[in-house]
């Protein structure tokens, strides 16, 4: 059993995220504002996940997670009305994993949270990256090429063969953007013929998978008018 | 109270007596050294310069019996006296004629024609004795005498050592008039002259002036050289003195000026000379003086008169002073004072007026230098030259300002309001009109800015009034669907459920849209352009809608160049633009019909052009579309804020391109231009 502590200004919010995180078998820690939730954290030393909100009283969530970081690597999440770049690169900036703009969506939130508790708590076993060819990964991104299988965040994802190539060849080159052109070159390893979208379609296949949000993907990015490639998160 | 004394206005008016005291005795000194002086120690009696002067009256009083003696009546000298008492006397003479000079002469004599025994003589009528010989006599007692006879000299004393020179002085003048007037009856030899000078120089004549400045200048010894030097420097210092000294007052710090400093120096001037007339009038009124006591009399008025000269000096000389001292000199002359009213009478002018006057007195002014080379060649040529670079100067300066003030509008057209026109670096003429170009400038970047403020803070409310609202909704979103999944027995609660949940999905995806639409339309969006590739971009896109358009089963026909096509844009905001114009299609596209994607390369230009066909009637104009919150549909129904189409415009518009909507019955079209690269 895993302690999430959630904090927020908003008691119905948190109420609401104790329903949602409790059905998936959480503990939830409540506090209501920065000062509580510092105070919870120094009476409480197994907690392994942290929702906060910026806008809050007394100590704000972005001071709250600075605080938190200056001694403890808990995951933490923003979870804010604030959607602007400069609010999401500012939280990021001062010690959060992930940022989610409210209104949230509950399945996007338990997916990010399931996601920060796999990789906190399984940073150990993870850690053995043996040497294997047959492997690529990106982050918490792992193809295993002898198995054929990719697994996100701990989490086995299943991709048709083509989706498959496509994830692999960019995985191998992860960091890299590539043209669909290079792309349809490269997996199919014969001419690409013009007006072709398929890959396109694939592409976005493979983010629905893989990603929590397929619109602001972690790992395949979009870059609009010139292609697509692997975050390199290592 | 204590008088305040005032140092430096003391020591000027101790100067200006001073200065003049300097001034003559450096004269004194200068004249004394360069004055020929024959011995050392000699008496004035005994040098050539009063042999001279002797000689000189000697002269004039046989001149004077020459013309007594050939006519009685003629009046040579003003004042003359002919007695024709005969003499009773065996003597040489038979008539007396007095002779009286009005002034006065400290030489005295007594000259007898030995051919007609006439006798004439320049002694006081009162003196006068009745036989020559007392007359004779009274001459040479009265002081240092002298006898011609027969070509003969005899003086009294050694006071006339010169006795030869003197004879030999009147003999020639005499000569030498005689050969003018060719009478040769009127030889001296005929003459016999009893002459004395009087001792005591009782008339203030030539020979008692020469006296004066001998006496005088001689005594100044050659030692005194040194002197000289010393009051030059002295003279040198009481100049600066009293320049300091002029217009301090103990009253107050600030030189003081009256209406005589403040009127036009010329008329200063004037008034200076006019004064100085008096002076000089004063000194007009002394005619020559025959006593000691006209002689004091006529001195100390002549020392009037140069005093008043020197104070009009001094007053004017301290007018000038002071004119300098407070800067108002230049502005007070009369040049300047025509200057000022030309210069004001030319600004005046209108231009079109100006221009005429110029081009006349540039003509006139050319035909008077082709008159001059005509006349004289070279120095026409020259004026000429001189004439063509003053108007090539004059035309350039007013064509350099034209120039700036058009590049100064051609700025502005474009947009940049920072000109900052300096006033002095335009012509007359331009000068307000660069002022005002300036303020225009000024207005237009307050209004622009005004603008921008107003847009800034339009955004920042939107964005912080939509914070607040989505807090709230939040705790909507996820109480509906947490009831949703308590499951409720009700089919029509249900239902209801849905249409909550899919109002309360719109009212967040409004807001969002909101905040984007107001910063697309203030421009408080940081773009990134980089250069991308529109072929590229077309196939993800419609990629990313594939399975959008087959649920509402719309066919993508994708027509794209045969070669790639770029041009300069921000990805993640081109992006945006499409999946705008992507998801209206899908939204408001009649199903089963075909969406028509192009790229158009033109020769400067990339077009991305898309065509569908609209599910409802489009009874609506396409101004009315652009504008924010309103849709194909009025009832505003469906889903979506209505906001897709004015966030893509002014994404486009923010990123240099060009977004036009077509209408054709129910034929949408829309076209995205941006410059090819």
């Amino acid at each position: 059993m895993y302690n999430i502590l959630v904090c927020d200004d908003d008691k119905e919010i948190v109420k609401a995220i104790e329903i949602y995180l409790s059905k998936e078998g959480y503990n939830i820690l409540k506090a209501y504002d920065g000062m509580e939730a510092l105070e919870i954290l120094k009476n409480n030393d197994d907690i392994q996940l942290i929702i906060l909100d910026i806008m809050m009283p007394k100590l704000d969530g972005i001071e709250t997670a600075s605080i938190i970081r200056k001694e403890k690597s808990i995951p933490i999440i923003m979870l804010s009305a604030k959607s602007e770049d400069y609010d999401k690169i500012s939280g990021l900036n001062n010690g959060a994993d992930d940022y989610v703009t409210k209104p949230f969506n509950p399945l996007e939130l338990i997916a990010r949270v399931n996601s920060q508790i796999r990789r906190y708590t399984s940073l150990g076993s993870m850690v053995k990256k043996e040497k294997n060819d047959n492997i690529f990964r990106s982050g918490d991104l792992v193809i295993n090429d002898s198995t054929k299988t990719v697994e996100v965040d701990g989490k086995e994802v299943k991709l048709t063969p083509t989706e498959y190539n496509i994830l692999k060849f960019l995985t191998k080159n992860k960091g890299i953007v590539y043209s669909i052109e290079q792309i349809y070159e490269n997996v199919w390893e014969e001419e690409s013929y013009g007006a072709e979208n398929i890959i396109a379609v694939h592409i976005r296949h493979i983010r629905e998978k893989i990603e929590i949000n397929p619109r602001e993907p972690k790992y395949l990015k979009v870059i609009w008018g010139i292609g697509y490639k692997i975050e390199n998160l290592d | 109270m204590k008088k305040k004394i005032c140092v430096p206005r003391v020591l000027k008016n101790v100067s200006y007596v001073l200065f003049p005291i300097f001034i003559t005795i450096l004269c004194i000194l200068i004249i004394g050294l360069t004055y020929p002086i024959e011995k050392n120690n000699q008496s004035y009696f005994e040098t050539n310069r009063f042999a001279e002067e002797y000689a000189y009256e000697i002269f004039n009083a046989v001149d004077a019996v020459n013309y007594l003696k050939d006519d009685k009546t003629t009046n040579i000298y003003s004042y003359y006296y002919v007695d024709t008492e005969q003499l009773d006397n065996n003597a040489i003479a038979t008539e007396i004629n007095y002779y009286y000079e009005y002034n006065g002469s400290n030489v005295k004599w007594l000259i007898i024609d030995n051919n007609t025994k006439k006798a004439y003589t320049n002694l006081d009528y009162s003196i006068q004795t009745s036989n020559i010989e007392s007359i004779k006599n009274t001459i040479m007692q009265n002081g240092i005498t002298w006898n011609y006879e027969n070509e003969e000299i005899s003086t009294n004393i050694n006071k006339l050592s010169n006795s030869e020179y003197i004879k030999k002085g009147i003999v020639k003048r005499i000569e030498s008039s005689e050969k003018e007037s060719n009478e040769q009856n009127n030889n001296i030899q005929n003459y016999t002259i009893y002459t004395a000078v009087l001792d005591n120089l009782e008339y203030a004549d030539e020979i008692a002036f020469n006296k004066i400045l001998y006496d005088t200048f001689s005594s100044v010894s050659r030692q005194s050289l040194v002197l000289i030097p010393i009051l030059i420097i002295l003279i040198i210092i009481l100049v600066p003195i009293i320049v300091v000294g002029v217009g301090k007052s103990a009253k107050s710090e600030e030189i003081k000026l009256n209406w005589y400093d403040k009127i036009l120096v010329e008329i200063a001037l004037f008034i200076a000379i006019f004064i100085a007339g008096i002076g000089v009038c004063f000194m007009a009124t002394i005619s020559g003086a025959n006593t000691v006591a006209t002689f004091v009399l006529g001195m100390s008025v002549m020392g009037v008169g140069i005093l008043i000269i020197y104070l009009s000096c001094i007053l004017f000389f301290e007018t000038i002073v002071k004119r300098l001292k407070t800067h108002t000199f230049l502005k007070t002359t009369f040049a300047y004072w025509v200057y000022v009213r030309l210069k004001k009478f030319l600004d005046d002018m209108k231009i079109t007026k100006k221009l005429i006057l110029y081009f006349i007195l540039f003509i006139v002014a050319n035909l008077i230098c082709f008159g001059i080379m005509w006349s004289d060649g070279f120095p026409g040529i020259v004026l000429s030259i001189i004439l063509y670079i003053v108007t090539y100067s004059y035309i350039s300066k007013r064509v350099k300002s034209f120039v700036k003030i058009k590049s100064a509008i051609n700025d502005l057209y474009k947009g940049n309001t920072e000109l900052n026109l300096k006033e002095e670096d335009f012509t007359t003429e331009m000068k307000g009109t660069s002022k005002e170009i300036n303020d225009i400038a000024g207005g237009l970047s307050n209004a622009i800015e005004e603008r921008l403020k107003s847009e800034r803070l339009k955004t920042e409310l939107i964005t912080n009034v939509s914070h607040d609202i989505k807090t709230p909704l939040t705790s909507i979103i996820n109480y509906i669907d947490l009831l949703k999944k308590e499951g409720i027995d009700s089919i029509k609660a249900e239902e209801y459920l849905n249409i909550l949940d899919s109002k309360s999905q719109r009212l967040k995806k409004l807001t969002e849209d909101l905040v984007e639409a107001s910063k697309a339309s203030s421009g408080a969006i940081k773009l990134n352009i980089e250069k991308l590739n529109v072929n590229e971009l077309i196939k993800q896109v419609s990629g990313e809608f594939e399975d959008k358009f087959k649920a509402h089963k719309l066919e993508e026909i994708i027509t794209l160049p045969e070669h790639d096509v770029y041009i300069n844009a921000d990805s993640r905001y081109m992006y945006r633009v499409l999946e705008n114009m992507y998801s209206n299609i899908s939204k408001y596209a009649l199903e089963g019909t075909r969406v028509y994607t192009d790229i158009i390369e033109n020769d400067l230009s990339i077009m991305i052009q898309l065509k569908n066909v609209s599910k409802q009637k489009l009874n609506i104009s396409v101004d009315e579309l652009m504008q924010r919150f309103v849709r194909g549909d009025a009832s505003r129904n469906t889903e979506g804020s209505g906001l897709g189409l004015s966030i893509a415009s002014s994404l486009t518009d923010l990123q240099q391109g060009k977004f036009n909507i077509y209408l054709d019955g129910d034929l949408f079209k829309v076209t995205i231009e941006f410059e090819k690269k």
